[in-house]
């Protein structure tokens, strides 16, 4: 692919997310007046992309499934609040991520994600060549929920956020009610801690040299 | 771009020094480029997660989920509406209606030599609790009952005491404002 031609498509990526936000927008001032339908398409939207940003908070799907159903019933509610200077997926990201940080900080987190962990026990046998094409995307879903239990509630959302979701930083840092330097802080810290525990427990991703370096 | 241009891009990407148009071209690529991938591994092992998050939920699980939405608007709906229709102003004044009601049946029963009448207005909404005394009857010379209306946020109270010979008989009523009038 010709630089030219990446850079159409990577042009064509931000012209879309903006064709996105504006028809948010027209939809949400359908919501505002009352019109369900108009609300039903926004959940059809961005209950898929929501829920599996939850889950990877709450580490537990059925309970993603609430607090994603929570999350759409709350931003109804407080529609007329919506500030459309923010997308509607940033706000309503922000709703969700909220109550599922609620959620974990509320109940016995270290039970439910030792619940998590020990349902999946994954190992994969080979070199990073081998183990990674022939990885499974629910795998990595899999591993990765496997690990965020070690990180705080906050590290997981802005992990989840930048690097699954594909959230800018500025989006992520208003989800979350903080600055972009205690986002980018957040991944940082996610980032280590990650790395730690996959030398630790899944050293077939690490290569040669790398392995017993901490 | 070609892939060595990604691969020189990493440390920037790890930085979280890329512009975004650049990040989510990295990352797409990243997700596309089996060499590139496994590269990006070997340099930074958390990279592996770039494969994550590209399932979605069923169809089925997502209309199960707009379904269970609607179904809570209109449920908060309801629940608006019926706030909406409590009207405080209202229930006070059925329970100064009701009380003037009791305070002429009092009247008009102690006027015939009735013995102590006994309040029995315990209707849907309306609840006579805890009676401070109850000792003789008035008799027709003294004066009325007294009637006093309280209200503290939307429940309303009605105090109705009457002076008999051997002190002060009082009741009180509490009206529900969520009764339908």
């Amino acid at each position: 692919m010709s630089t030219r031609e990446s850079h159409c498509i990577l042009l064509g990526d931000a012209r879309l997310r903006s064709e996105v936000v504006v028809d948010d927008r027209k939809v949400v001032r359908a919501a505002l007046g009352g019109d369900e339908e108009a609300f039903a398409d926004l959940v059809r939207r961005y209950s898929g992309g929501l829920h599996r940003a939850v889950a990877q908070i709450v580490l537990d799907d059925e309970e993603a499934w609430d607090v994603v159903q929570m999350a759409f019933i709350k931003a109804w509610q407080r529609l007329d609040r919506y500030n459309p200077r923010w997308s509607f997926s940033t706000w309503l990201y922000r709703i969700g991520t909220n109550l599922a940080i609620d959620l974990v900080r509320s109940r016995s987190s270290r039970q439910k994600a030792h619940r998590a962990g020990n349902e999946h026990q994954l190992r994969l046998v080979g070199g990073i060549e081998e183990t990674t094409t022939r990885l499974e995307h629910g795998e990595v879903d899999g591993i990765l929920r496997d690990l965020v239990r070690f990180l705080t509630p906050q590290q997981r959302s802005a992990f989840i956020m930048r690097e699954i979701e594909d959230f800018e930083t500025a989006e992520v840092a208003e989800i979350l009610g903080c600055s972009a330097a205690t986002v980018r802080n957040h991944v940082f810290q996610a980032r280590k801690t990650l790395r730690r525990e996959i030398q630790s427990r899944f050293p077939e991703f690490v290569p040669e040299d790398q392995k017993g370096q901490k | 771009m070609s892939c060595e241009v990604y691969r020189e891009l990493l440390p920037a990407y790890l930085d979280e020094s890329l512009d975004e148009v650049r990040r989510t071209g990295f990352r797409s690529h990243l997700r596309s480029c089996v060499g590139c991938r496994e590269f990006a591994i070997g340099e930074e092992p958390t990279l592996v997660f770039s494969l994550a998050g590209t399932g979605d939920p069923s169809p089925d699980r997502i209309e199960d989920c707009v379904t269970a939405v609607v179904a809570g608007i209109h449920q908060e709906r309801l629940e608006r509406r019926l706030r909406g229709s409590r009207r405080p102003w209202l229930a006070a004044a059925a329970a100064v209606v009701l009380a003037i009601l009791a305070a002429s049946m009092w009247w008009l029963k102690s006027d015939d030599g009735v013995s102590s009448p006994t309040l029995q207005a315990n209707d849907q909404g309306v609840e006579i609790s805890s009676p401070v005394a109850t000792e003789e009857i008035p008799s027709a010379t003294e004066p009325p009952p007294r009637v006093e209306v309280e209200m503290i946020q939307e429940e309303v109270r009605v105090y109705q005491y009457a002076i008999g010979d051997n002190g002060t008989t009082g009741a009180v009523f509490i009206v529900n404002p969520a009764m339908e009038l």
